[in-house]
């Protein structure tokens, strides 16, 4: 490939890269959020998932799999060392201070939104790294289990047996706990 | 549960989440299995209403001019890039006998230390052919050195040279050995440790501390590099190697600084004061407007955010090119402390006569930068905010501050407490700029002027001496990129000058020694008075406080380039040759330690003057580097906003359907 071909792919992998930040943005910030359960810092997240997308653009290799999966991959690295670094760091002074994100028209319904995300989150720490990121990725990442499966390197048949198998441990964490109320719909 | 049942699932879980089916439809569809199905149904609408959420436009919108700022950045590079020939072209051996040759050279090393062969293994990288025979050699080094506090500082330089490596494997896409080099590091850093621990001399403690911090820093903010520069399949472990790293150097300060404090001093807070410093240019004024500083304090199982500043402080960053603003103190608990964070409210420029409101992507700052604080005394932290990467231009009238920010700490002041009233932003400017130590800084581009004694690259003039390296003659229009010292009088002295390698007929001559082709010969009077001009002082040496000695009375100024010859120590006689710079210090080019010590004084070494005097000289020679090292109090600017600042999350998601 010659210096002016190169060039040219690595403009079209950084135009898709755009294209995807319009499409998928609030689905990976969603992604994010199900895996940590901090909205605000899931947007964040979001956002340098693109940049180091179009950082490392260059190393991306077409194998015919659609380039959200790598996407996501970037996104499930960049929340895993953002869990790693909140165990590494000894006193909770940076979750104490760290309010969650209020929208100035809705403060109720943000601050309902992001209880419910760390209650889902908080269950979803029951199940099982595979699990999570199954259930997280067709969940928030809004994909089929053939998507998921190229995301995660199985085959569908796998995905559709983690789903499965996660969402009947998810089910028995999350109603337990609430016997007699009835479940937000 | 049945193969068919998890097919089943699978699709109505797609008609749920994608399609926008409910519950009864799919049940509908499958009445058999509706017992089994309904539950499991169910929560997964209870899941999908939890993750209702769409983040707000402004977070979209920020992430959107960030992406575009970093394109921007990329695609600039790259064009830089196409248009330089390669620098350097390496050579591959293919041979197999490394062990053979290895040892071959060590004893060639401990022969004549500078066989040619020896010192080419000194850029070899892990994994190359002569790579083993620089490890061995440094092993070699090390044991010859005596003393603990001489094998600490080799130790750090060894850390150093290992953060080096990283980056140059990075560069090379070669990531096989990345994680053994980062291994290698954090055994230099804990060996460096281990060495200090056994210093018993407080003078050497007190410069083993100050040369830990500015490693730290300086290797800190080039593994940040390196990060984000690593394949992704690489840079969780690199990331998680950094923090190691930098843990490492916060354990290795704390004990050093621990050691450092005098016992009969009476337990008062210290106290960190910050200041803001560093223009940009091309605008009339930049205010920014900063909330609140805290400093992280790390002491042993404590650890936590101390807030410095708690007011607003509003500053101009293009004033800040004469002076440099104040932005708060407070008393705070001795310790070793390793980030900062400060929040910035927001930002004007004055562009044309025009205020502009500038684009915050990110409203909080975190820097990672280890100093300490000492009981009694007084620790500055200068948040040097890089004016021309700072402020991105994105279009007609449009501006974002993307804080490019790098911590500059002096060391304690000896002065004990400052009192309440006294407050240093009504100092005169002399005093305050004083303060400063030299701050090594990283430029690049077109050179627009050159004279005799000076070049201007951004409308800035910098200043050649005889230390100044320079890969060829410098030639007016051609890029370079600028290793520099930003002098305390905001001078800048070249250390080096790498210019863009270009096909040329005929070498010119070095601009330091002649005149370049073409030019005046007349030089306008402000450029005769850059000229350099040597200096030579003889006498005792009265303090020693890396990067300044004083020796006679005079103000002497260390680089890494400065060699030494002998074993410094206060009270010793030393010849310093140097470049006069324009404030009357002298930035030396070359010191010998002449004389013995006249009455006992306190000394740098850990060991007894009797054994000094004895294995002086032979001693010496080994310290010669590290030594010059101890002059680097400047610290190397972190490389990007991205990297010294990791994002505060303010950003507020709105209750909107799913759109992206």
């Amino acid at each position: 490939m010659t210096p002016e071909e190169k060039s040219e792919e690595l403009s079209r992998k950084r135009t898709s890269i755009a294209a995807l930040f319009e499409t998928h943005f609030g689905r990976v910030a969603r992604y994010i959020a199900v895996r940590i359960g901090d909205i605000a810092m899931a947007e964040d997240l979001a956002s340098e998932v693109f940049v180091r997308a179009l950082r490392s653009a260059e190393n991306y290799k077409d194998t015919g799999a659609p380039m959200e999966s790598w996407i996501f991959r970037i996104a499930g690295n960049l929340a895993i060392d953002h869990l790693r670094s909140m165990k590494r760091r000894p006193v909770p002074v940076y979750l104490d201070e760290h309010t969650p994100a209020v929208d100035d028209n809705d403060p109720e319904g943000t601050m309902i939104r992001q209880s419910e995300i760390e209650e889902l989150n908080h269950a979803m720490q029951r199940l099982s790294e595979a699990q999570r990121q199954v259930l997280s990725l067709r969940f928030a990442g809004e994909m089929t289990s053939e998507q998921v499966a190229e995301v995660l390197s199985k085959s569908p048949g796998a995905i559709r047996q983690m789903q499965s198998d996660a969402v009947k441990k998810l089910r028995q964490l999350m109603v337990k706990p609430q016997t007699g109320q009835q479940g937000k719909q | 549960m049945s193969k068919d049942f998890e097919i089943i699932l699978d699709e109505c879980i797609d008609r749920i989440l994608i399609k926008g089916a409910t519950v009864e439809d799919c049940l509908a569809s499958y009445p058999e299995k509706a017992s089994e199905l309904g539950p499991h149904l169910h929560l997964v609408t209870r899941a999908n209403s939890s993750l209702s959420f769409t983040p707000s436009t402004a977070a979209k919108d920020r992430a959107r001019q960030r992406l575009q700022a970093v394109k921007r950045e990329l695609e600039q590079k790259e064009r830089i890039t196409r248009s330089s020939v390669p620098i350097r072209k390496r050579f591959a051996f293919s041979f197999r006998p490394v062990a053979v040759l290895a040892v071959f050279l060590i004893i060639a090393t401990i022969m004549a230390s500078s066989i040619g062969t020896v010192a080419a293994s000194g850029s070899s990288l892990p994994g190359e052919l002569l790579y083993p025979v620089k490890r061995a050699t440094e092993q070699a080094r090390l044991a010859l050195e005596l003393s603990q506090a001489g094998k600490a500082e080799l130790h750090l330089s060894y850390a150093e040279r290992r953060s080096e490596e990283i980056s140059e494997l990075v560069e090379r896409g070669n990531t096989q050995k990345l994680e053994i080099a980062l291994e290698s590091l954090n055994e230099s850093i804990e060996e460096a440790s281990r060495s200090a621990s056994a210093v018993q001399d407080s003078t050497a403690l007190e410069n083993l501390k100050s040369q830990l911090e500015n490693s730290a820093t300086r290797t800190i903010a080039n593994l940040q590099t390196v990060a984000t520069k690593a394949p992704e399949a690489k840079r969780s472990q690199t990331d998680a190697k950094v923090q190691t790293v930098s843990a490492a150097y916060g354990k290795a300060v704390e004990k050093v600084a621990s050691r450092t404090k005098d016992p009969h001093t009476v337990a008062a807070p210290g106290i960190i004061q910050f200041w803001a410093t560093n223009p940009p240019s091309g605008v009339e004024r930049v205010k920014i407007e900063v909330g609140r500083i805290e400093a992280h304090l790390v002491a042993g199982p404590e650890s936590q955010w101390v807030t410095v500043v708690s007011e607003p402080q509003i500053f101009d960053l293009v004033r800040l090119a004469e002076t440099q603003k104040f932005l708060g103190e407070q008393k705070a608990k001795p310790g070793t402390y390793t980030r900062i964070k400060f929040e910035i409210i927001r930002a004007t420029v004055v562009s044309g006569g025009k205020e502009i409101a500038v684009k915050l992507p990110s409203n909080s700052v975190t820097l990672v930068r280890p100093f300490t604080i000492e009981e009694g005394r007084t620790t500055r932290v200068f948040l040097d905010f890089d004016g021309e990467k700072s402020l991105l231009a994105t279009g007609q009238a449009e501006f974002i501050l993307s804080p490019n920010v790098h911590a500059l700490v002096n060391r304690p002041a000896q002065d004990g407490l400052r009192p309440e009233k006294e407050n240093p932003a009504k100092k005169p400017a002399e005093t305050r700029e004083a303060l400063r130590p030299p701050v090594k800084m990283d430029m690049e581009g077109t050179i627009e002027e050159v004279a005799s004694a000076s070049f201007t690259v951004k409308g800035k003039s910098i200043i050649i001496n005889s230390s100044t390296k320079m890969n060829r003659p410098l030639e007016k229009g051609e890029k370079a990129r600028v290793e520099a010292l930003l002098q305390s009088d905001n001078t800048i002295v070249a250390i080096k000058v790498e210019m863009e390698n270009k096909l040329r007929e005929k070498p010119t001559p070095t601009p330091a020694t002649e005149s370049k082709r073409g030019q005046p010969e007349a030089k306008p009077p402000q450029e005769q008075a850059k000229k350099p001009t040597t200096e030579h002082v003889k006498g005792n040496i009265e303090s020693i406080s890396p990067p300044q000695w004083t020796v006679k009375g005079r103000e002497i100024l260390l680089s890494k380039d400065t060699k030494i010859e002998g074993t410094p120590a206060v009270g010793f006689q030393a010849e310093v040759e140097g470049i006069l710079q324009p404030d009357n210090k002298i930035l030396a080019t070359n010191i010998k330690i002449t004389g013995s010590r006249p009455q006992p004084t306190p000394k740098l070494q850990d060991k007894p003057a009797g054994q000094q005097s004895t294995g002086q000289k032979k001693e010496a020679e080994r310290r010669t580097p590290s030594a010059s090292k101890a002059g680097e109090q400047g610290t190397r600017p972190s490389p990007s906003p991205s990297l010294s600042a990791s994002p505060k999350p303010t950003p507020k998601p709105s209750p909107r359907p799913r759109d992206d």
